[in-house]
C-alpha cells in the first residue's frame, strides 16, 4: 500500500473542539419555539389485563393537547417478529411499559395530566425466571406468538416454539459431539450465569415529533440507526418512508442503546400526529433509562468441554437461555451471533450448542456493546481455565495450543485468514508478565492473581451501505452518510479517509449529520461496522469524484484524463506539474460558473455472505469481518473479606489497520473499563418484575477511583476486503474481561465464582464455603 | 403535584454568568441547570441524571464545582457562576479544553463540560496535583466511554503545562503500543 497522508495517524478528532467547548449540538439541545412537552405513563405492573384505560380527567387539565394509548395505533412492530405495541394494548407485559402518553403546553401540565390518568389492571401471573419460563405450564407472555408478523433479517428467520415462551432456537451441529465424549481424557461441566446491565449514557433518550402540514413526520431524535427508526415507524404508522423523516445529531452515548422503537419514538410520534404543525418533545428522565429502555440480556449457560491430555480441544457442548424480557427486538441476532461464539476461538472438531431466546415479565434486553459474548466468554473463558488446571498446564499454553490461526477452520466451517487473536493473546500476557513469577502476597495481606481470556465475535452480515461526497467549488467537502457520531469518532475517520483519498487537509472535510430525507441508507452505527462499511463508502465515493475530476479537467485543459493525476489537492498534467488545476478551478471552468462534483458509493456484503444453515449453523462466511480481542488483568483478593482490586489490566483487539490509532486506543480502553463495571459492580436488582435500583446511587458504575491503571494494545492484523484493511474495533474488548477476571480470582484464592457480577460478598462466600469443605 | 389554574409564580433573577450579568424572568422553582440551557441559552451545560448523582452539570460557582440540577437560581445572585462556555479566553482554549482535545479525553463528549470545570477547581487550589489527587477530584464525575484514562492524562498534561512544565511527549500517540 502506498503511503498515506492523513490514514493510518492520530489525529485530533474532528468533533474534539466543539465538545470542549461545550458547543456540539446533542439531540437534547434541539429546541424550537412552542414545543409542546410530552410525558409517558409507566404500567408500574409487570404482567396484567389492562381492564380500563381512562384519560377523561387528564384531557381537562388546562393546557393538554393531545393524549394518546395503546388503541391509537392497533399495529405492533419489531425486527423479527412483531410482537411489540407502540404503547401497551390489552396487556402490560412488564413494569416499565409504556401505557399513555400527553403533549401538554408545559411540564406541570403534562405531569398533572400523567398523574389524572386512571388505569384498572388484572394481575396476571408474572414469570421473572428464564429457567421458569421453558419450564412446561409456564404463563405464557404471548400466547399469540405464532401468529405475528415475521420478517427476516440479516439472513434470519424467527423459528418460535409453539405454545412456550421461546421465540427463538439457534442450533449448531459440526462433528459428533457424543462420540466424541469418549475420547476425551477430561470432561468438564460447569453453569454459568450473568446479570441485567444498564447501558448508562449518559444523554437520556430524547425524541421531537412534529407532523406538518405536508404530511410529513420528522423526528428529531437521539438515536444510532435512523433509517431503522424510519423504516420501523414507517411501517408501524403505514407512512411511506419519504413521509417519515429522521433526523439525528450528535448523541452523547449509545452502546447499543437508541437503537430501534424504544417506546419514545412511537409515543412522540403519534402525539405529533394528533396535533399537527406543533412540536412535541418526550425527553427520558434517568428513571424512564432504567426502567422502560434495555439493556444487557441475562444468561444461564451451561457448558461442557472435553480435552485430550496434551490439552487439545475436541468437543465443547454449551446450551444457553437468553431473557429476553417482554419483547423480542433484537434478541434473535444475539442469540445467533454470540451462541456460536460460545465456542471462542478456537479449533473444535465437534460441537453443539443450542440457544435459546426467552420471552419474561422483566424489561426487555437488548443490544449491548459486545453483543452477547461478554456473557458466553464468561462461561468458556472460565472454563479454559478450569480446564488447564485439571490438566496442570498453564491456561496460556491451553489456549496456544487451540487457538484459531491462519486456514484454521472455524466451527461454522469458515477457512479463517488475518486472525489476530493469538497476537492479542500473546500481547496481554506479555504486558501483565502472565509468564513471569508472581509474589503471592501484598503488603496488605491480600492475595495476588492474574487472568486471561480471549473472544471473537462477528458483525451484522449481510448490510448493505450508501453514501456520498460532495467536492464543493472550493475544494471543500462534505460526507454525506447517515453514521451517526455517538462517541466512537466514526466522522473522524470517515474525514480521513475522504481527506486521503482527494488529498485534501482534514480540515477541508465535514461530515454532516444524518438526516434520512437527505443522507442514504444506513442500517444502524453499530455492531463495529462503521469504519470497514462506510469506510468502504466514502473510500469509492472519493474514487468516483476523482474519476469526475480527471474527465472534466481533461475536457477543461484537452488533455487525455490518463495524463492527469491527483496530487496535492489538485489536478496535475503528469510529468508537468506547473500544469496544474485547483479543485475549484477545474469546477468553474468545466461549468463556467460554479458547480459541484458528486460521488456516490456503495457497499453490500451480501455478495460474501453464506447464510447459515438453520439445522446445523454452518455457514463458510458468517460474518464480512471478525473482531479479535484479550484481556489480561492482575488482581488482589482479601482472604478474610474478598474484597476484590483490579491492579492492572491489559486490553489488546485487532483493527486490522488503525485509521486513526488515538480513536482505537479510546475505544479498545472504553470497552474494557466498560467491561470491569459488568465483572465487578454493575447488576440490575430486580424483585419479580420490578426495578429495586434505577438510580446512579443505587446502580454503581466504575468511576475515576475504581479503574486501574490500563495498557492499551492495538494489533493490526489487516483485513482484505476492509478500508485500508481496516476493520471493526468499538466493541471487542468489553467481552473478555469478566472471564479475565473470574481467571484472576481463582489464581489469587483458588475459588471461582459463577454468577456475574463478582462482588466481594460471592468471593468471600465461596472462599468460606472452601473452608468448610476443608474442614 | 395538583396546580391552580394561575401560571407558576415567576421571579426575575440576575446572575452572573462567565463574567456578565444576565436577567431572565423564570419559575422560582426552576433549577440553575434549567435556566441555563433554556433560559440563557448556554447549553453547554448538559443534563444527566437531575438528582445530583453523575456530576454531569456540573458549573463553578465562585469557583467551586456545583451541581447545576440541584441549584436554585434565586441562591445565587450576585455570585460568580462559569460555565463551559465561559472556559475559553476568546479564541483561545483553556489549557484544560487543549489537553482534552489532543490528548482524546472527549468522546461522545457529553461528560466533559462538567469534568473539565470540576478539574479546572482542582488545578485552582491544587496547580499540580497527584495523579491520586485528580482521581478524588473528579470521582463525582461519571463517563460511560473513555475508561478514564486519556481524562486523567489530560488533567495531568494540563497543569504541567500551566505550571510552565512542559512534559517532552504530548499528545496524539496517546499510549497506544
Amino acid at each position: 500500500m502506498a503511503d498515506t497522508v492523513v490514514v493510518g495517524k492520530s489525529v485530533v478528532r474532528t468533533d474534539a473542539a466543539a465538545k470542549v467547548r461545550g458547543g456540539a449540538m446533542y439531540g437534547v439541545d434541539v429546541r424550537f419555539g412552542g414545543m409542546l412537552v410530552g410525558k409517558t405513563l409507566r404500567a408500574g405492573i409487570p404482567h396484567a389485563r389492562i381492564v380500563n384505560l381512562e384519560t377523561s380527567a387528564a384531557a381537562k387539565v388546562p393546557g393538554v393537547r393531545a393524549i394518546v394509548t395503546g388503541p391509537d395505533c392497533s399495529r405492533r412492530h419489531g425486527l423479527f417478529q412483531k410482537d411489540q405495541p407502540a404503547l401497551a394494548i390489552d396487556r402490560v407485559r412488564y413494569a416499565g411499559e409504556v401505557v399513555a402518553a400527553v403533549a401538554a403546553e408545559d411540564e406541570e401540565a403534562a405531569q398533572e395530566a400523567i398523574e389524572r390518568i386512571a388505569v384498572d389492571y388484572e394481575e396476571l401471573p408474572g414469570v421473572f425466571d428464564v429457567m421458569e419460563a421453558v419450564a412446561p405450564g409456564a404463563p405464557l407472555i404471548h400466547p399469540d406468538q405464532m401468529s405475528y408478523e415475521r420478517a427476516q433479517v440479516t439472513g434470519l428467520v424467527l423459528n418460535p416454539v409453539p405454545d412456550s415462551n421461546i421465540s427463538y432456537h439457534f442450533k449448531l451441529r459440526r462433528g459428533d459431539v457424543e462420540a466424541a465424549w469418549s475420547q476425551c481424557d477430561l470432561v468438564v461441566e460447569d453453569t454459568f450465569s450473568t446479570q441485567f446491565v444498564q447501558y448508562a449514557h449518559l444523554e437520556p433518550h430524547v425524541t421531537i415529533a412534529l407532523y406538518d402540514a405536508t404530511g410529513v413526520l420528522t423526528l428529531w431524535t437521539s438515536t444510532m440507526g435512523p433509517h431503522t427508526v424510519r423504516d420501523m415507524l414507517a411501517d408501524l404508522l403505514q407512512l411511506p418512508q419519504q413521509r417519515v423523516r429522521v433526523i439525528t445529531n450528535m448523541v452523547g452515548g449509545g452502546y447499543g442503546s437508541k437503537m430501534y422503537l424504544r417506546a419514545i419514538n412511537p409515543a412522540a410520534a403519534l402525539l405529533a400526529m394528533k396535533v399537527p404543525n406543533r412540536h412535541v418533545r418526550i425527553l427520558f428522565d434517568r428513571e424512564d433509562e432504567f426502567l422502560s429502555c434495555a439493556g444487557r440480556l441475562p444468561t444461564r449457560t451451561t457448558m461442557k468441554t472435553g480435552v485430550k491430555q496434551d490439552g487439545t480441544l475436541v468437543a465443547r457442548q454449551s446450551t444457553i437461555y437468553w431473557e429476553k424480557g417482554a419483547y423480542a427486538d433484537i434478541g434473535a441476532v444475539i442469540v445467533r451471533n454470540a451462541s456460536y461464539c460460545s465456542l471462542g476461538p478456537y479449533r473444535i472438531p465437534n460441537a453443539r450448542i443450542d440457544g435459546y431466546l426467552v420471552y419474561t415479565n422483566r424489561q426487555p434486553g437488548g443490544g449491548f456493546r459486545g453483543l452477547g459474548i461478554p456473557q458466553v466468554s464468561w462461561a468458556g473463558e472460565q472454563q479454559m481455565d478450569r480446564v488447564a488446571r485439571e490438566l496442570g498446564m498453564s491456561p496460556l499454553a491451553l489456549r496456544r495450543r487451540n487457538i484459531l490461526g491462519e486456514d484454521d477452520v472455524s466451527v461454522t466451517g469458515e477457512r479463517m485468514h488475518r486472525v489476530g487473536v493469538g497476537e492479542c493473546l500473546e500481547r496481554v500476557a506479555a504486558a501483565i508478565g502472565y509468564e513471569r513469577p508472581l509474589e503471592r502476597t501484598a503488603p496488605s495481606g491480600a492475595r495476588r492473581g492474574r487472568g486471561l481470556a480471549c473472544i471473537l465475535k462477528s458483525t451484522l452480515t449481510p448490510t448493505a451501505s450508501f453514501g456520498f461526497v460532495k467536492l464543493n467549488n472550493d475544494g471543500s467537502v462534505d460526507v454525506i452518510t447517515s453514521a451517526v457520531e455517538h462517541g466512537q469518532g466514526a466522522h473522524t475517520v470517515l474525514a480521513q479517509i475522504a481527506a486521503e483519498e482527494l488529498s485534501v487537509p482534514l480540515d477541508k472535510v465535514r461530515c454532516v449529520m444524518p438526516d434520512t430525507s437527505v443522507t442514504p441508507f444506513d442500517r444502524s452505527s453499530t455492531s463495529s461496522r462503521t469504519t470497514f462499511h462506510m469506510g468502504l463508502v466514502v473510500k469509492e465515493a472519493s474514487a468516483d469524484v476523482r474519476r469526475q475530476l480527471l474527465d472534466m479537467a481533461g475536457a477543461v485543459i484537452e488533455v487525455h484524463p490518463r495524463d492527469l493525476e491527483i496530487r496535492d489537492g489538485a489536478v496535475a498534467v503528469r510529468g508537468a506539474p506547473d500544469r496544474a488545476l485547483s479543485y475549484g478551478q477545474v469546477i468553474a471552468r468545466f461549468y463556467g460558473g460554479p458547480g459541484t462534483v458528486l460521488g456516490k458509493g456503495v457497499v453490500n456484503t451480501k455478495p460474501l455472505y453464506d447464510t447459515m444453515n438453520a439445522e446445523t449453523g454452518q455457514s463458510s462466511r458468517p460474518s464480512i469481518f471478525w473482531m479479535y480481542a484479550a484481556i489480561g488483568i492482575e488482581a488482589e483478593v482479601d482472604p478474610d473479606t474478598g474484597q476484590l482490586t483490579v491492579g492492572r489490566m491489559a486490553s489488546a483487539a485487532d483493527a486490522g489497520k488503525a485509521i486513526n490509532p488515538l480513536a482505537c486506543v479510546q475505544q479498545i480502553d472504553g470497552s474494557a473499563i466498560m467491561g470491569l463495571g459488568m465483572a465487578m459492580m454493575e447488576e440490575v436488582a430486580f424483585d419479580g418484575g420490578r426495578t429495586l435500583n434505577p438510580t446512579f446511587l443505587d446502580y454503581k458504575i466504575p468511576t475515576t477511583v475504581d479503574v486501574p491503571d490500563t495498557d492499551v494494545i492495538i494489533v493490526e492484523s489487516g483485513h482484505d476486503e476492509g478500508p485500508y484493511g481496516a476493520k471493526g474495533i468499538g466493541e471487542p474488548a468489553i467481552a473478555p474481561v469478566p472471564a479475565a477476571l473470574g481467571n484472576a480470582v481463582y489464581d489469587a484464592v483458588g475459588v471461582q465464582v459463577k454468577d456475574l457480577p463478582i462482588r466481594a460478598e460471592k468471593i468471600y462466600r465461596a472462599l468460606r464455603a472452601k473452608g468448610e469443605e476443608r474442614g | 403535584m395538583n396546580r391552580g389554574p394561575d401560571e407558576p409564580m415567576k421571579a426575575r433573577i440576575e446572575l452572573t454568568v462567565n463574567g456578565e450579568r444576565r436577567e431572565a424572568l423564570v419559575p422560582v422553582h426552576k433549577t440553575l441547570l434549567e435556566v441555563l440551557r433554556e433560559d440563557l441559552d448556554l447549553t453547554g451545560t448538559k443534563h444527566g441524571c437531575e438528582l445530583g448523582e453523575c456530576g454531569t452539570c456540573t458549573v463553578l460557582v465562585d469557583g467551586e464545582p456545583v451541581l447545576s440540577c440541584l441549584a436554585l437560581p434565586a441562591e445565587l445572585e450576585g455570585r460568580e457562576i462559569l460555565t463551559v462556555e465561559g472556559l475559553a479566553q476568546g479564541g483561545r482554549l483553556h489549557p484544560l479544553q487543549r489537553a482534552f482535545a489532543e490528548l482524546g479525553a472527549a468522546q461522545c463528549g457529553y461528560c466533559t463540560p462538567g469534568i473539565l470545570l470540576v478539574a479546572r477547581a482542582l488545578l485552582e487550589a491544587t496547580p499540580v496535583p497527584t495523579r491520586e489527587q485528580v482521581r478524588v477530584a473528579l470521582a463525582g464525575n461519571i463517563c460511560r466511554c473513555t475508561g478514564y484514562t486519556k481524562i486523567l492524562d489530560a488533567v495531568e498534561l494540563a497543569a504541567l503545562r500551566m505550571a510552565g512544565r512542559t512534559p517532552v511527549a504530548t499528545a496524539a500517540a496517546g499510549s497506544a503500543r
